[in-house]
């Protein structure tokens, strides 16, 4: 009951990134803090099904993907009512961490957060969201 | 008995006898003297045929003094007979009538003799004159070369040698329907370049017939039959037409109105058409003479004309060569751009991999000091190795700018508080050299600031047991002539080596020791300098110290 009360108090995040490693590293890393349940794909289309069924309280989604784009995959998270209020933060390799930071991690209206990043960025930029409600 | 008339004319010295001896030896004596002269000169060497001319000469001679005094002997010896007669009051004798009738023809003969010499003395007389007058002719043409020049001195001995008071020089146009007046003589009325048609002149039997036109009387000559204008003076006028050696007439003489009311003869025709002639081909010179310095003068002006054209077109061609290279450095950026993010991409993820490795061991070693710092230092390299990608980004992204104008002292001395830390820690000195009322420069802030961090962080490197750094502005105009800010960043450190100037704008290329160096600030420099259309370059010693002057476009503010 007391690790059911724990669980619930923690966040449930879905991380979809086609980078393997970099999902077992930051599922460790979060789940170590206790805060958060993290649960990981390396596919875009597993990632929609996932969000669907498991309502996480945010989505970290990598833009760069073989199959499916981060982009797309956002698209479709929004035109599905059960996952279209579910805050997405992306995590891209494609921009500089100065850019997003210089952009106080907001660009073209969307959060990102820029790789390589640090537990502690990723767990911040996650409460930051989540507090605000976005 | 007959006397002989030599002897009787000595008698006298003013007797008719007496002259006519002296005139006999001039005629036959006197060229005989000249030849011997003549041979004397020309020291003619006397051989045998030489001798045996002369002797023939010499005995023609006094054959012909013989026959002469055969004849006077008999003329003066029937001129006695016919005095005795007429004193006498006889008749003539038969043998006296018959030498009367023969002197009679003699005399006739010599009347006939003299007027033909006379004639001939009036032609040679005439030819005198002519060739006097061409021999001037030759010598005014040597002087001048000019065209109208020439014509008009042509009309000018044309009315001394016709003694015309009244003349005028007329040259028919390019357009073949007009004459153009270059000259006259005598005639108020007409000006200087006036243009007459020809269909509406007289001249133009001249010019058709391409003869000359000599008229006695211009009202009642049938060819002409109008009303003599007092202009031109008398009624008789003659009109020359004037070609340059090829036939072709290209200009018309006209005299009229001659001394003492004379008219115009076939002498005065048939001496101006000699000196036409004469004058023919002179004129042709004259003309090509002008053509081809006019035409010396367009190839010369057109060989200016090239050199001009070509000095532009290599400019051009330097200009297009400057721009190809330029074209290929940037596509060389670009494609470098689309491979740097390909790279940064792929290279950003294991970077993050490592990145949240790290910091999962860290949280694990706990109290382990050794592989604390183990972790500390992979994530450090996993840290530094994203800077190096996120560089490469920088030199390779086409960030757009925001320009504005600005001013440059507030960007230099901003950008000095970002590296105070370096430059205090390295004792170095700042020299600052700013120009009064500089104008603004017209840029994006930010990027100009990474600039100037470059500059001053390569300058710090570069003096690493302290030194100074000299910060000048001045305000300036470019190679374009357009108004434009310098900014020079000059040290005293280690310079760069003259082989690597060339270089240092070189993407990855570094004259740096230090790790971790990407070599890609000064080509990141570069790069922004060149979006803002300005210049940078520099100047360098080693051991010296370097100087970078960069040249920003002035803002239009002021």
């Amino acid at each position: 009951m007391m690790e059911e009360a724990n669980k619930s108090q923690r966040k449930k995040i879905l991380l979809i990134d086609d980078e393997e490693d970099f999902c077992f590293l930051v599922k460790l890393n979060l789940e170590k803090t206790g805060k958060y349940d993290v649960l990981t794909t390396t596919s875009g289309y597993k990632g929609l099904v996932l969000a669907a069924n498991e309502e996480p309280d945010m989505i970290l989604l990598d833009i760069i993907m073989p199959e499916i784009s981060g982009g797309q995959v956002a698209e479709q998270l929004l035109e599905n009512p059960k996952t279209k209020d579910i805050p997405i933060l992306f995590v891209t390799a494609i921009a500089s961490r100065r850019e997003v930071q210089s952009q106080e991690g907001i660009v073209g209206g969307r959060q990102f957060i820029a790789k390589p990043v640090t537990p502690e960025e990723i767990m911040a930029k996650i409460n930051g969201m989540l507090e605000h409600g976005k | 008995m007959e006397i002989s008339w030599f002897k009787t004319a000595n008698r006298g010295h003013n007797s008719l006898k007496y002259r006519f001896l002296i005139i006999s030896s001039l005629i036959f004596v006197l060229p005989v003297l000249i030849l011997f002269y003549l041979f004397y000169q020309s020291d003619t060497v006397f051989d045998f045929l030489h001798l045996l001319i002369l002797t023939f000469i010499l005995l023609l001679v006094l054959a012909g003094m013989m026959a002469m005094r055969f004849i006077f002997d008999r003329v003066f010896h029937v001129a006695d007979s016919l005095k005795k007669a007429s004193e006498s009051g006889k008749a003539l004798s038969t043998n006296l009538k018959k030498d009367v009738t023969e002197l009679d023809d003699i005399l006739v003969s010599f009347n006939s003799l003299l007027q033909k010499f006379e004639k001939e003395a009036d032609q040679a007389t005439q030819r005198t004159l002519e060739l006097s007058a061409l021999k001037d002719i030759g010598e005014t043409i040597i002087k001048k070369t000019d065209v109208d020049e020439l014509l008009m001195a042509f009309l000018d001995k044309a009315l001394s040698m016709t003694t015309a008071q009244k003349g005028s020089m007329f040259v028919i146009e390019p357009d073949n329907e007009s004459l153009r007046l270059i000259g006259s003589r005598g005639i108020e009325h007409l000006e200087k370049g006036a243009r007459i048609k020809i269909s509406e002149t007289l001249l133009k039997h001249v010019i058709s017939e391409k003869k000359p036109l000599l008229v006695q009387n211009i009202e009642n000559d049938p060819r002409v039959q109008k009303k003599n204008d007092p202009k031109y003076g008398t009624a008789s006028f003659l009109s020359l037409p004037i070609s340059m050696g090829r036939g072709d007439i290209t200009a018309v003489l006209n005299l009229s109105n001659k001394k003492t009311g004379e008219i115009f003869d076939i002498n005065d025709e048939n001496a101006l058409s000699v000196m036409e002639v004469e004058i023919r081909f002179t004129l042709e010179n004259a003309l090509l003479q002008a053509k081809i310095e006019e035409y010396i003068k367009n190839i010369e002006e057109r060989n200016a004309r090239l050199e001009k054209e070509i000095a532009i077109r290599i400019q051009a061609e330097e200009a297009q060569q400057k721009l190809h290279e330029e074209l290929v450095e940037a596509e060389k950026r670009a494609a470098l751009g689309t491979c740097a993010a390909g790279i940064a991409h792929e290279v950003k993820n294991p970077l993050a991999i490592i990145i949240q490795g790290v910091e999962y061991l860290k949280s694990t070693v706990g109290s382990d000091t050794t592989l604390s710092d183990v972790t500390e230092r992979i994530k450090r390299s996993a840290l530094r190795a994203d800077d190096i990608i996120k560089g490469l980004l920088s030199f390779t992204r086409q960030t757009p700018i925001q320009v504005e104008d600005v001013e440059i002292t507030p960007i230099i001395e901003e950008t000095l508080s970002f590296v105070e830390h370096q430059i205090e820690s390295k004792h170095i000195r700042i020299n600052r050299q700013y120009a009064p009322d500089l104008p603004d420069v017209r840029v994006d802030s930010n990027q100009i600031k990474q600039v100037f961090v470059n500059l001053l962080l390569n300058s710090v490197e570069a003096m690493q047991d302290g030194g100074t750094i000299i910060i000048s502005t001045e305000a300036t105009r470019d190679e374009r002539d357009k108004r434009c800010l310098q900014v020079s960043i000059a040290d005293t450190g280690c310079g760069i080596p003259e082989n690597k100037i060339d270089k240092v704008f070189d993407p990855f290329y570094t004259t740096k020791d230090t790790p971790g160096n990407a070599g890609l600030g000064l080509s990141v420099t570069k790069g922004i300098i060149d979006k803002h259309h300005g210049r940078i370059r520099i100047e360098s010693e080693a051991d010296k110290g370097t100087r970078v002057i960069v040249s920003l476009p002035a803002g239009n503010a002021r």
